[in-house]
């Protein structure tokens, strides 16, 4: 189960991702979120309280990234745990998104 | 005089006022109880028959139930099998607020299915629970559907084992491979074809996400790596062939951009005691050649996701008698380890293990698995 809390600024929205990235995450994700983040320039994806993060989350992930992206929209990962980190590094996501996508 | 006769008659209508609309509530609660299409009883702390509902007598009549073991004041737990009254009790001592059990109750012309939902009977001002409502709902129609499913994923999953592979057994080259799915079908698959005489080639994926779809996917690859693997059969070719199947299959779904598979893939030569492999997102890879352990580490972008990747492989030579465990992440998930741990448990169980294959086959078989696991195992002389 995951939640989320937005905190805007302006043109700047953080989100705040709670709880675990997997396939019942789907329509929050490619619907509900997606559409709530396209009126904001500079989005920040706030990670620390995501524990878990499997095959289907981070295709979810990678969607969300990526289109918000082409728009022209300027987005971030922050603060991801060390564990989660490594499955983003197995497979090669920050390769994918850009190393400028992941903030400590 | 006058004015105490008034009193009394305002009394009176001030009864009247407080009776009318309680009668009228309790009519119309009595009216909707009876007109449930769900079988309704009310039991009280003991278990004893307060109320039945129309409902409840019709189904007890037509099934021949014994109308006086089911109406109003016989003994609701003389009729329930021990394990349904320790529920009951549950929810009369208050441990559950409610509980469902679902039932078969067959009859000669038809098989039917119930659920029973037990609910605490409480009074709203001190939630005193003075008994329990009993439900029952027939449910047969989802049961059929969901009888049925599971005899199709059956079926589904006998088809899966059945495409797999026999061992290499050969004197200069043994692979074997163990998958458990962790539901119905798996989309962890594994496959090896020799190429010529000295030359095998290996792969072992993990298709995204688990269960019905990727058991779909993976089927769908399956059938194609034959052709691939001894056709392209250097590492990097095989990547970009299988990247580009991945393409093609989700090029115009919706919602599925970013499917993909994680993969490892080994073309062993024992000739020239060689092997090159490309790691696409896969945790594990661990050789060990006598003594000395190498991590056949990940370098590549899991298969279907860019359109035009960038590939690499790496060859290693091996030595002496050499030992190869391949697995998928559903290994370390079920672990409950980081990928890292993991790593470091599989090298220390490698190295306690005489048989590679049966130690680690038994170790799966073990886990609470909360993913697929597969594991290939490759022995070189």
């Amino acid at each position: 189960m995951l939640h989320y809390t937005i905190d805007q600024t302006g043109p700047s929205a953080t989100v705040y991702f709670d709880g675990d990235l997997d396939i019942d995450t789907t329509e929050l994700i490619e619907i509900e979120l997606t559409d709530l983040l396209q009126k904001f320039d500079r989005i920040a994806i706030e990670f620390q309280d995501v524990r878990f993060v499997d095959s289907s989350g981070m295709g979810l992930l990678l969607t969300l990234v990526q289109s918000l992206k082409a728009e022209g929209k300027g987005v971030y990962i922050k603060r991801v745990r060390e564990d989660v980190m490594e499955v983003f590094e197995l497979l090669q996501i920050p390769e994918i998104l850009g190393r400028n996508t992941f903030i400590r | 005089m006058s004015g105490a006769a008034e009193s009394k008659d305002v009394r009176r209508n001030d009864r009247t006022m407080k009776k009318g609309p309680t009668a009228s509530m309790e009519k119309i609660s009595e009216t909707i109880v009876e007109s449930l299409t769900h079988h309704v009883a009310v039991i009280n702390q003991s278990g004893r028959i307060i109320k039945v509902n129309r409902a409840w007598k019709k189904y007890a009549k037509e099934n021949g139930g014994d109308p006086e073991k089911l109406s109003a004041g016989a003994d609701y737990f003389a009729v329930c099998d021990r394990q349904t009254v320790a529920s009951i009790r549950e929810v009369l001592d208050g441990t559950k607020e409610n509980v469902q059990i679902e039932y078969p109750c067959h009859t000669i012309r038809d098989k039917k299915w119930f659920a029973m939902n037990v609910t605490a009977l409480t009074e709203s001002e001190d939630h005193v629970i003075s008994g329990a409502i009993i439900t029952h709902f027939d449910v047969t129609e989802r049961k059929v559907m969901e009888l049925r499913q599971l005899k199709e994923l059956e079926m589904a999953k006998t088809i899966q084992r059945r495409v797999l592979l026999d061992p290499i057994v050969k004197d200069q080259i043994i692979v074997k491979g163990f998958y458990l799915a962790s539901d119905q079908l798996s989309g962890d698959l594994y496959a090896w074809y020799e190429i010529d005489e000295h030359r095998t080639g290996i792969i072992l994926l993990d298709i995204m996400g688990h269960g019905l779809s990727s058991g779909m996917i993976s089927m769908a690859i399956r059938s194609m790596l034959e052709r691939i693997i001894t056709e392209f059969q250097e590492p990097e070719k095989v990547y970009l062939e299988l990247n580009k199947q991945f393409q093609l299959f989700f090029k115009s779904g919706q919602g599925y951009r970013n499917f993909f598979c994680t993969g490892i893939y080994l073309l062993i030569d024992t000739r020239q005691k060689s092997l090159s492999y490309f790691n696409a997102g896969q945790p594990g890879g661990v050789l060990l050649d006598g003594q000395q352990f190498t991590l056949l580490k990940s370098s590549l972008v899991p298969i279907g996701l860019l359109t035009e990747p960038n590939v690499q492989s790496t060859t290693i030579q091996w030595a002496g008698e050499t030992n190869i465990l391949l697995y998928t992440d559903g290994l370390t998930d079920s672990l409950s380890m980081r990928l890292s741990e993991g790593e470091k448990f599989l090298i220390s169980e490698m190295n306690k293990a005489d048989n590679i294959f049966s130690h680690f086959a038994e170790l799966i078989s073990e886990l609470e698995r909360k993913d697929d696991v597969a594991i290939v195992s490759i022995c070189l002389t």
